[in-house]
């Protein structure tokens, strides 16, 4: 049991994050899955990968509390994710971008910013992500497709991209 | 190659998990396109971001935590089946209500055994009264009765019996099923049994049993 925890923590965590934008929420998003996951592991079909399942969880538990809120996520915590030290011009842009990325993140959709991080923050293949969220391959494609394509244009707008991605 | 072509073998190359920058056709559109080529600068800025993102610094253990929940959970669970287990039947609502149902048709049923063998005595109007249909050749041989006997308890048996009753109206049901099946049970007993002596035999057990369900 606690080597489950220790050993799938940092990755639900992380998604957590991202999806809330809220480090105290993310913890507690993180433990309620866990401890779910527990409880529920007979429900568990062992012929699909643990991982994806463990994650799909996860992400389902953060759209339960994003819908129950009102207001965006307050996304400071996040920006305080990027190294404070040295202010030089290439931190300023790495802090730019990913805040910038963090704000796109919380305007699109719950369901799209799930597949998006399953998908490319979690390298999730597009098969697992729709089994584990139960529903068709094809939707999970397009979700992805539509937060990658607002992603980007969040960016493009912003005027946040030129220059910094040869920064990072 | 067109900006929507462009954006259709960007999502594909995406969903390959290629490197966009390093397609020959994305970048010769895109020197030509200004647009196109905000579009490959941002997406790149994107996906080196989120690959950061991977691993979050997670400042707390969350292995006490969760780990301290899913076992006070499994105990408490735990105790309440102990507890659960622990509590006699009579102790719920249901079970004092039935045991006195039971009681009162076990007393019942005693009281129509002892209606039935018990001897007539002159201020013993019972049997005519309480079950016209019983007749001499159903009591074979009333046997004499002695101090102490069970038998002596008739009348505190019909005290009971009509004290329950009237208190039972809700379990009246019961009360007619429980005597059936006692009566039925004994019956089968009794039959198989046929040099026992039967009315001692049924009042005796079946007061023990009533009293001790009644008491309890
Ligand atoms: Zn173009």
């Amino acid at each position: 049991m606690a080597e489950l925890v220790r050993r799938y923590q940092g990755q639900v965590f992380a998604l957590c994050y991202r999806m809330l934008g809220d480090r105290q929420d993310a913890e507690d998003m993180a433990q309620e899955t866990f401890v779910r996951v527990l409880r529920s592991l007979e429900r568990w079909d062992n012929t699909r990968h643990f991982e994806p399942w463990l994650l799909a969880i996860a992400g389902n538990r953060c759209r339960t509390l994003l819908a129950t809120r009102k207001r965006r996520p307050d996304t400071s915590p996040i920006v305080a994710d990027v190294p404070a030290r040295g202010y030089d011009a290439e931190d300023q842009a790495l802090r730019s971008l990913s805040e910038e990325v963090s704000l796109g993140l919380a305007d699109i959709r719950a369901e799209y910013r799930q597949a998006f991080l399953m998908f490319h923050q979690h390298e999730m293949s597009y098969g697992d992500i729709a089994a584990s969220l139960d529903c068709p391959l094809g939707t999970v494609k397009t979700w992805i497709h539509r937060a990658r394509r607002e992603l980007i244009d969040h960016l493009r707008l912003r005027g946040i991209v030129e220059g910094t991605s040869h920064a990072v | 190659m067109r900006c929507d072509a462009f954006e259709d073998r960007l999502q594909h190359l995406l969903d390959e998990r290629q490197c966009p920058e390093d397609d020959a056709l994305l970048a010769e559109h895109a020197a030509d396109c200004p647009h196109c080529r905000d579009v490959l600068d941002a997406q790149a800025g994107l996906f080196d971001t989120v690959r950061d993102w991977s691993v979050a610094n997670l400042e707390v253990d969350l292995v006490d935590r969760v780990v301290d929940r899913v076992v006070s959970r499994a105990t408490v669970g735990t105790a309440s089946v102990r507890v659960a287990a622990s509590r006699s039947w009579w102790q719920t609502a249901s079970g004092r209500w039935t045991a006195l149902a039971v009681a009162a048709a076990l007393v019942l049923v005693a009281w129509k055994g002892i209606d039935r063998f018990a001897p007539r005595t002159a201020n013993d109007s019972s049997p005519s009264a309480v079950d016209p249909g019983h007749t001499a050749q159903n009591v074979r041989e009333p046997r004499q009765r002695t101090p102490n006997a069970p038998l002596e308890f008739g009348p505190l048996a019909r005290k009971a019996a009509e004290d329950l009753g009237s208190r039972l109206a809700l379990g009246v049901h019961y009360l007619h099923r429980g005597r059936t099946a006692v009566t039925d049970a004994l019956r089968g007993q009794l039959s198989r049994k046929p040099d026992a002596a039967p009315g001692e035999r049924s009042s005796s057990f079946l007061f023990s049993a009533a009293s001790r369900l009644a008491i309890g």
